[in-house]
């Protein structure tokens, strides 16, 4: 019986041992390869003293060590921490300081990059590294990760952990403050990747072609969806569109999930798209924000036999909806329905259920529900409540996820996003909470008062615009406040993906009746700014 | 030669003015772009579309490889070599 993330490895190892796992250039590892790694790995991680319940971090660029360092993590009854290769020290850093991490599996390069903030991590005991060791680690254990996977001894994996028990942390943003840990269990992860795949029709004869980081929710589930049939994930580091077009062919790849940036990458002219015959392509899915419909059109044209589903999730409740590709020509706008075994409602403020047509704010209710935010039980209150349309006799309410995300739907059921409750916003499939870039901005010289929202933008579906107020005595004495200066510095605080892509000066900022920043004024001002 | 000093001015201050991250470490020619984390596949886009939109050089498909992108040099040199494939650079 499969209850922990490993178990999907181990049930696959023993069906096909033979068949190909994964894929990353010209490293190559077999079902059974991958799980006696895996299990070396394990055994490595207990020896230098990670337990039950620990955190560790997996900070690695897309590599057979990532997926052998995940799996190993939960082999060994730990929870892992995949971490955005893209991170800067200073994100890095919080995140291992949030989640009182143990351990982290990393490269050579970014130990030597991370030393300074890794000391300030007081929980942080060992640094497992893949790859050529740095000289020294300050008071950190030190301990290679290639010793580990090809150990002689034979490795062992530890089942003490339950289903409820954490598997997972996955950090995200909302729209206040520093990223939070979004806990998933180990039975999260495994629903995720049988309802996936079930819908997704995926089977062992799928190779798919993982694009999208495993710190994000739809790429980690990508992964296990593939774990759990027997299918082959195929990993890419890439930096033109043209190279995912090449792997696709080459790898005879059957399915791939992206992002809306992903998909407008691939329709640009050097992607070699249209001219390159895909026949084995299956379906493609995309999650992470809508899809524009030119783009959508475009995909079509170069792909008339590959299936599209549009699919929606949000990471507190892994995947939500997605819509059966023989919907996509009547409804292209369309969320789609709940993914099996799940309900999604739509609840008016008051708890009670919309009309169609009506705008309410979208509810899940299913096995994918996390525990909620590491550490952070106030907003864990707020996103997980209990479910209002419960009946009385059944006692205690089970927990539902409220999404901040305001839907509709059509007569048919089907759903249609309208907008968030609050002022998070999405860029190229990354979350971002308008703070966190307020507070980094605040930072960078005479800035009296930064408030940042998105505006549309073609590539990214949002992007980043700040307003900013300079402080007393800027504007008019000897000093100014340049906007290149100010993005010069923030550049330093935060990942690109953050960093705002317009500066505007302004003398004062809109402010609501009790003295808050007054963001859909500054949303109106935005759009009426555009031609 | 002039000519290719003029360009690398041009991708210089670009890159700089599109990439904040590059000025805040005053990314010279010879930087790497790449393992600096400035630039990843939608700044590289960026880029290919300043060279063929503003510069006027239409560029093939097999000149689409991490090594010509890796610093302001090597993409300058690139564009050159197309702009006055005659000249020694």
């Amino acid at each position: 019986m499969n209850s922990l993330v490993h178990h999907m490895l181990r049930a696959s190892a023993e069906k096909y041992p033979q068949h190909e796992a994964i894929v990353h250039g010209s490293a190559r590892q077999s079902y059974l390869e991958l799980w006696q790694t895996v299990q070396r790995i394990a055994r490595g991680l207990r020896e230098v003293g990670v337990e039950r319940g620990d955190r560790v971090g997996v900070l690695l660029e897309p590599s057979l060590p990532l997926v052998q360092s995940l799996l190993g993590v939960s082999a060994a009854g730990a929870a892992f921490v995949p971490i955005h290769p893209g991170l800067f020290p200073e994100q890095v850093e919080h995140i291992v300081r949030d989640c009182g991490m143990r351990a982290l599996v990393t490269d050579g390069v970014r130990v030597a990059k991370l030393n300074e903030s890794l000391a300030r991590c007081p929980a942080l005991e060992s640094v497992v590294c893949v790859g050529s060791m740095p000289t020294e680690c300050g008071e950190l254990g030190l301990h290679s990760f290639g010793a580990m996977a090809t150990a002689t001894e034979p490795g062992v994996a530890r089942d003490e952990c339950i289903e409820g028990d954490l598997a997972a942390i996955l950090y995200t943003s909302g729209s206040t403050g520093q990223p939070k840990g979004v806990m998933l269990t180990h039975r999260n992860v495994l629903a995720g990747a049988e309802i996936v795949s079930e819908y997704l029709r995926i089977t062992h004869d799928d190779r798919t072609l993982a694009v999208l980081p495993f710190s994000f929710d739809a790429g980690l589930n990508q992964l296990m969806t593939a774990l759990h049939t027997g299918a082959t994930c195929v990993l890419l580091k890439f930096l033109f569109a043209k190279e995912i077009v090449a792997a696709l062919a080459k790898e005879r790849i059957t399915g791939l999930a992206g992002v809306p940036s992903l998909w407008n990458l691939l329709t640009q002219d050097h992607s070699k798209l249209p001219e390159t015959p895909l026949p084995h392509l299956r379906y493609i899915s995309n999650t992470g924000g809508a899809m524009p419909l030119s783009t959508l059109a475009r995909l079509r044209e170069a792909l008339p036999t590959t299936q599209v589903y549009l699919m929606y999730g949000l990471t507190e409740a892994f995947r939500s909806t997605y819509l059966p590709p023989e919907e996509l020509d009547r409804r292209p706008t369309s969320m789609g329905k709940a993914i099996p075994n799940t309900e999604i409602f739509v609840l008016r403020e008051d708890g009670t259920p919309c009309e169609p047509g009506e705008i309410g704010e979208l509810v899940h209710r299913g096995p994918t529900v996390t525990l909620g935010y590491w550490n952070q039980p106030e907003l864990t209150a707020q996103a997980l409540r209990p479910n209002p349309l419960s009946a009385p006799e059944l006692g205690e309410p089970d927990t539902v996820c409220y999404s901040g995300d305001l839907v509709k739907t059509d007569e048919e059921g089907f759903l249609y996003f309208i907008g968030r409750r609050d002022n998070q916003i999405k860029s190229s499939g990354f979350r971002i909470s308008p703070n966190e870039v307020e507070a980094a901005l605040l930072r960078c010289g005479a800035v009296h008062e930064a408030a940042v929202i998105g505006v549309p933008d073609e590539m990214l579906g949002q992007s980043i615009l700040a307003y900013l107020v300079p402080r007393d005595g800027v504007t008019d004495g000897g000093a100014v406040l340049e906007p290149e200066h100010v993005l010069e510095a923030v550049a330093d605080l935060l990942p690109r993906h953050m960093i705002p892509k317009e500066v505007v000066i302004v003398d004062k900022l809109p402010h609501t009746s009790s003295g808050k920043i007054d963001y859909p004024q500054l949303r109106k001002r935005a759009a009426e700014a555009k031609p | 030669m002039h000519q290719k000093e003029t360009i690398e001015a041009q991708l210089q201050q670009f890159i700089r003015q599109q990439f904040p991250v590059a000025r805040q470490h005053h990314v010279g020619l010879h930087d790497s772009l790449l393992e600096l984390g400035i630039v990843d596949s939608l700044g590289v886009l960026e880029i290919v579309t300043f060279i063929e939109k503003d510069l006027g050089v239409q560029l093939t498909d097999d000149e689409l490889v991490p090594e010509h992108f890796t610093s302001i040099a090597t993409i300058a040199d690139l564009v050159s070599r197309r702009l006055d494939p005659e000249g020694a650079v």
